[in-house]
């Protein structure tokens, strides 16, 4: 039941429903649930409508791809023709893009059916999706606790049965840790594999498109969908990619799983328990536990937020209110208009990682910080290179807490940023990620571990993490609108 | 320890502007992520002591340069609040 894309794609194909009639069952679903949760900000109900009625054609014709006719969504910060790209932000406020983002444009070409843009953190930066223009998203299996962030809405809409699947990006967390609190399945691939162009940047050497969904198949099928070479982004990488969705079901006899102990540290029994029985699965299932130390993850964190912000600020620099976005109403000069505009329209979290930015950049601190971290992400790169020697994939996990209460991160700004101490390692070294629902907490929230493999090393890591969800038991209930649709 | 000043400089440089008591909270808070941002610089295990230099991004697939059709004016201007086939800001100089 978990399997939405490949079960709606069979009923479609049958033509036991068209998508027509299931874009109306996902539309009807958010229009109850989404005064409530507030997954969605942008609806796109008529785009969607017409998206159907050309994917039906499709279908009745015959050999129509996986995706076609399945209503789907997007994170805030991927253009899309047209409709509303906001990054949840006031300074991008009535955004239409005139250009598609490539997996958007992949998408379509599959015969996606958008049903509207997703609630996130502004300009993907937090971890509780609290800093959204749009006020928060809630998490479904809990409303007095976040969905996570900076995905949070799109990760709220698959959990609630709003999606079949959703697509987000990920600078230090933003997919897997959204994934992880609200018990789904969300993929970080690798740095490179799926074109960066039309997503709106925060840390352009960080950032990193991808699925989040209801079970580890549909996010294979995903990203076999939006993975591949785009000229129009040069870190996107010219390499064979084959598709991972048929590497799934293999066994895992002889996988050698590390567990870099440093990811441990500090992480409390109800994360830690769910995870040892994980690899006490794996080890009875032919699976090989390599324990290692890899001392370099303690300087992740930091190195994380110098790099990340010293990039937000300088790919901040573009909103000046001139050429689209927030207007000032009233100014003298134009530097003035400049300064009105982003002092209104940027929020809070924004402006102190902008400010951040500006400082560890800035004459006199910019060799202590900025080059320093830059040399020391190398040292982090060159750590998992060793790692990988040693293993075939990691297991940790996916975030040392599961889902905040609501309101927690405003009084508690260095925790927070604190509790992205597992995800952000991935995204410095470029490497690719899944997590997974592994266990649940004392108050049955989920628990989310993730797989880590080497560049490209996806299937690698999908095929774990299907074996696990296949044959393991997480005991996180499935989400919701398995059944009904 | 960040100091009231420095955090005005660094809104100068980020062309924000602060209340006072904006200013005072972010200087409280830059302090404390800064001093978070600092561990790259004690001793971590000796982890952070002679560092191997950044590599330099490699772009060893630079793309013909060739003309290729842009976009279109219009669309480019149209999310613009004015345009008269330019981006129109208020006159900047004095003669």
């Amino acid at each position: 039941m978990k399997e939405r894309i490949s079960r709606l794609s069979a009923l479609l194909r049958a033509g036991e429903i068209s998508s027509v009639e299931l874009t109306k069952k996902y539309i009807a679903e958010i229009e109850r649930s989404n005064p409530v949760l507030n997954a969605y900000v942008h609806a796109t109900f008529e785009t969607a409508l017409a998206q159907a009625e050309g994917a039906d054609k499709r279908l009745k014709e015959g050999h129509a791809p996986l995706l076609c006719g399945i209503p789907m969504t997007l994170k805030d910060n991927i253009s899309t023709k047209g409709l509303e790209t906001t990054c949840c932000s006031k300074i991008l406020e009535n955004y239409r893009p005139f250009y598609d983002a490539t997996v958007w444009k992949k998408l379509q070409a599959e015969g996606a059916v958008l049903l509207g843009k997703t609630n996130m953190d502004e300009f993907a930066m937090g971890s509780t999706c609290e800093t959204s223009c749009y006020g928060a998203a809630l998490n479904p299996r809990d409303t007095s606790r976040v969905p996570g962030g900076s995905s949070g809405g799109g990760a709220a809409a698959v959990c609630a049965g709003l999606a079949a699947y959703a697509v987000g990006s990920d600078t230090g967390g933003s997919i897997r840790q959204p994934a992880a609190f609200c018990g789904i399945v969300g993929l970080k691939p690798t740095y490179g594999a799926v074109s960066r162009y039309g997503l709106i940047a925060y840390g352009s050497s960080l950032d990193q498109i991808g699925p989040l969904t209801a079970s580890v198949k549909d996010a294979a099928i995903v990203f076999d969908a939006i993975s591949g070479y785009d000229a129009r982004d040069n870190t996107s990488e010219n390499v064979p990619m084959p598709a991972v969705t048929p590497a799934l079901g293999r066994d895992v006899k002889g996988l050698r799983i590390g567990v870099a102990e440093e990811y441990f540290e500090g992480i409390g029994a109800e994360i830690r328990a769910p995870i040892e029985r994980a690899l006490a699965f794996f080890e009875a299932n032919g699976a090989k536990i390599v324990r290692f130390s890899l001392p370099e993850l303690k300087l992740a964190l930091p190195v994380y937020y110098i790099i990340a912000c010293a990039e937000a600020s300088s790919n901040l620099g573009r909103y000046d209110g001139i050429r689209f976005g927030y207007q000032a109403k009233k100014y003298t000069t134009v530097d003035d208009m400049i300064i009105t505009v982003r002092s209104e329209a940027f929020g809070k979290e924004v402006k102190r990682r902008i400010m951040l930015g500006s400082y560890v950049l800035s004459s006199g601190y910019y060799d202590a910080y900025y080059k320093k971290a830059r040399s020391l992400r190398e040292r982090i790169v060159g750590a998992f290179s060793a790692a990988f020697e040693k293993c075939d994939v990691m297991l940790a996990p996916t975030a040392p807490n599961t889902a905040f209460p609501l309101h927690y991160s405003g009084s508690n700004m260095i925790e927070t940023y604190l509790s992205d101490v597992c995800t952000v390692p991935v995204n410095i070294a470029g490497v690719p990620s899944v997590s997974i629902p592994c266990g649940t907490d004392k108050a049955g929230m989920p628990v989310g571990m993730q797989f880590i493999g080497r560049k490209f090393g996806e299937a690698d890591i999908l095929n774990a993490a299907y074996f696990f969800e296949q044959n393991g038991d997480s005991g996180v209930p499935e989400p919701e609108g398995g059944g009904q649709l | 320890m960040i100091t009231k000043q420095e955090v005005e400089k660094l809104a100068k440089l980020s062309k924000l502007r602060f209340t006072d008591e904006e200013l005072e909270s972010f200087t409280r808070e830059m302090t404390e992520i800064i001093e978070f941002a600092d561990t790259i610089n004690r001793n971590v295990g000796g982890l952070t002591s002679e560092p191997e230099s950044a590599r330099v991004m490699e772009i060893d697939d630079l793309r013909e340069d060739e003309v290729r059709p842009s976009y279109p004016n219009e669309e480019i201007l149209s999310n613009a609040e004015n345009s008269n086939g330019f981006f129109v800001v208020r006159r900047n100089c004095t003669k």
